[in-house]
């Protein structure tokens, strides 16, 4: 189904010398396919289009990315499949290996893995000539090699710990009719796969731009591994994916090496081997099982409540520029009893809005202690909160109607021991919003978390009860 | 491959599905009014249709303009004071559905205990802007005299239609969709949803105010031209591809004006 014989690997780039014939041919070919016509569906523009482009009007699918939507995870491996055919075959029109296969990005290994891989970085090849993968805007401390994705960006632990993929707080986001940018993308959406993509980008970056962040070669070998996080999540045996009719059934449409249209439903790309004919080296491992929450203080008593249930919401709107934010949510006493069993605690961060996408992300704490930073309570970390797409979500780009960003985690761990400890219902909850920039041994080769001139504002932050 | 060939073959999603997820409490009441709006006006259109002109004298104001018997030393103030309760029947018929996914998100975002009262500070600046704005329309209307005819239905129509390809339409129906956020208690919380009402009604005002004239203009069947529109109304606003469908319903209402148009000459 791939178009080539026998299964390919996508192969670790990091794995791979910067000479390597993979490495070699993907820059040959990103030459080759911008050199095609901008109307051809094969060219790099027209490729990069097809995610997201801000030139008007619209050809044929362009801007069909979809983001926040339980659709984020399928529609994005079909079309790595498909660009990785045209690629293929770009690859071999230049004489290059015929079972070429899109290699990826792990920076969620930390180390050198987290630093853009070296072929990335020079403007110049050996040769001389231009280096087809290198592009001057992203973030600095990217090209310059001296800055990394830090391990509460880069590592999926949390999105691959989620137990269920339906969901705002779950793996792959809740259920929404397909769009560009919805609002409700799943943990593996927002960490690491937005928080990259704003790190990378920086301020005014490709990266950083939901309609401009296919333009940068990087961005393909970024999202072969958050497929490759898929992958490794469906195949933990306890998870599946979604079952329902409206999400199985679902198409979308792509164009293959031929420039021919070509669609896939997503119940055709769930195994990446009988389906779509590719695998990866490495899956990242499975997570620990997470521990236990404590027991509900009043777990025998208390009947379970399923519904979604607002217990608490701040008053005023919070405003992130760069500084460490602390605020108090108040948790309602009648409406938090009881904490029954079955119920989940969710933070919600609402109605975000901002400008553009500042190129810092936030690492979220909630009951973080004082004096402390949130690096040494890991247990105390609920997600990231990023940005990407946030300019489009009040102006979404193509024919589709306007709304809030938000960002939903889960926390009944921290919850249940508030509880225990009768620090839950009728007391407040601190949440904590701490800078996250590139990681360097010197803060000043990289670029400053501060965004004074592009400020994010936090409608509410809400807790809920949901099942 | 054109553009459109590949966009026929996308599946689509039926509008519906919006609505279709547990409701709370006071949504599902909303909705029972909604219907109950509905029935009343029905009964009140069945009992008026053949009686005297006196009884005719509570539907008049679908009738802008419209002389009615015996009434010609009735001010326009107390023509519009008299028919208040039938517009605001007639706003409650006609918004409610399209403005239950917004109470249902008050509804959500609230305090189990406030929630009823959020709902109705909502729904009671909801329903006063669109009663005010309807009062006005029909303010504007009365001075036209005379029974609305084919020709302003038409031109009436036919302005809506070119509207729902302007920018100004775009941004009402946007505006429709804004959130905003909702304090949980005290005066902030009804502050906030006072505010979040405004954005919401104020955009459906802006958005669906050239249809509503039409529909005060029609010459003949008012009440299945306030139901279709009214559908038109709600479809539009839960539209998945809104541009789409705001051109599909200018067709629409670009043909009937010219079926109108036809009829009138």
């Amino acid at each position: 189904m791939n178009g080539a014989v026998g299964v390919l690997i996508r192969r670790d780039i990091w794995s791979l010398p910067p000479d390597d014939p993979i490495v070699s041919a993907y820059a040959g070919a990103v030459k080759r396919m911008r050199e095609r016509p901008e109307v051809a569906p094969t060219s790099w523009s027209y490729q990069a289009a097809m995610h997201g482009t801000h030139t008007k009007p619209n050809k044929s699918l362009w801007n069909e990315c979809q983001h926040g939507t339980w659709f984020f995870v399928p529609w994005h491996r079909m079309f790595l499949y498909y660009f990785e055919r045209i690629v293929r075959a770009a690859v071999i029109e230049g004489g290059g290996p015929e079972n070429w296969a899109l290699p990826y990005w792990n920076y969620g290994a930390g180390g050198e893995s987290a630093k853009l891989p070296l072929a990335f970085r020079e403007p110049k090849l050996a040769s001389g000539e231009e280096n087809p993968l290198y592009v001057a805007e992203r973030a600095e401390g990217m090209n310059s090699g001296k800055g990394s994705i830090p391990a509460r960006a880069g590592s999926p632990a949390e999105a691959l710990a989620r137990p269920a993929f339906i969901g705002k707080a779950q793996f792959g986001g809740d259920r929404t009719e397909p769009a560009q940018f919805s609002e409700s993308g799943g943990e593996l959406e927002e960490t690491p796969h937005n928080v990259v993509h704003g790190l990378v980008g920086g301020k005014g970056g490709l990266m950083a731009d939901i309609l401009r962040a296919a333009q940068d070669p990087i961005f393909w070998l970024h999202h072969a591994n958050i497929d490759r996080i898929w992958s490794a999540w469906t195949a933990t045996p306890t998870h599946s994916d979604p079952g329902e009719s409206s999400w199985r059934g679902q198409s979308f449409s792509f164009f293959d090496e031929q420039g021919q249209s070509a669609s896939l439903r997503c119940e055709q790309v769930l195994q990446t081997v009988p389906d779509l004919g590719y695998t990866y080296d490495t899956e990242p491992s499975p997570p620990p099982p997470p521990s236990a929450p404590p027991p509900p203080r009043t777990a025998s008593l208390v009947m379970s409540r399923p519904e979604r249930e607002l217990i608490g919401a701040t008053e005023e709107s919070v405003e992130l520029t760069g500084e460490p934010v602390t605020v108090s949510v108040p948790i309602d006493a009648a409406a938090a009893e009881p904490f029954g069993p079955a119920v989940h605690a969710y933070l919600n961060v609402e109605e975000i809005e901002g400008e553009g996408n500042p190129g810092t992300g936030y690492a979220v704490y909630v009951d973080l202690q004082p004096n402390r930073a949130g690096e040494e309570q890991p247990t105390r970390h609920a997600g990231n909160l990023s940005f990407f797409g946030i300019e489009r979500a009040r102006q979404p780009a193509g024919d589709q109607t306007p709304h809030a960003l938000q960002s939903s985690y889960e926390i009944t761990t921290v919850a249940r021991e508030l509880d225990a400890q009768n620090q839950w219902a009728g007391h407040s909850l601190r949440v904590t919003f701490e800078p996250l920039g590139l990681a360097a041994s010197d803060p000043a080769d990289v670029e400053s978390v501060g965004h004074e001139d592009q400020p994010v504002r936090l409608g509410r932050i809400s807790v809920f009860y949901d099942a | 491959v054109s553009a459109n060939a590949v966009r026929r073959r996308r599946p689509t999603w039926p509008v519906a599905g919006f609505l279709f997820g547990p409701w709370c409490a006071q949504v599902v009441l909303l909705s029972v009014l909604s219907v109950l709006a509905w029935l009343l006006f029905v009964i009140v259109s069945a009992q008026s249709t053949g009686a005297p002109a006196q009884a005719k004298a509570a539907m008049w104001w679908c009738m802008p303009g419209m002389g009615i018997p015996g009434s010609q030393a009735v001010s326009a103030t107390e023509r519009i004071g008299s028919s208040l309760p039938m517009l605001l029947l007639m706003c409650a018929a006609m918004t409610l559905p399209g403005v239950l996914p917004a109470a249902q998100h008050v509804a959500t975002n609230t305090l189990r205990r406030r929630r009823s009262a959020t709902v109705g500070v909502f729904m009671a600046m909801y329903l006063l802007v669109w009663l005010a704005a309807m009062a006005a329309l029909e303010l504007l209307l009365i001075p036209l005299g005379g029974a609305p005819g084919d020709t302003m239905f038409s031109v009436a129509l036919a302005s809506a239609a070119l509207y729902e390809l302007t920018p100004m339409k775009r941004w009402a129906l946007n505006r429709c969709h804004r959130s905003w956020p909702l304090a949980p208690t005290g005066s902030r919380n009804v502050t906030a949803t006072a505010r979040f009402a405004w954005i919401n009604v104020s955009g459906c005002v802006a958005s669906c105010g050239p249809s509503m004239i039409a529909m005060l203009a029609a010459p003949v069947a008012r009440p299945l031209v306030m139901f279709s529109l009214a559908v038109t109304m709600t479809y539009e606003r839960l539209a998945r591809r809104p541009r789409r469908e705001r051109q599909r319903i200018a067709s629409g209402y670009m043909g009937i004006a010219a079926l109108f148009a036809i009829l009138a000459f």
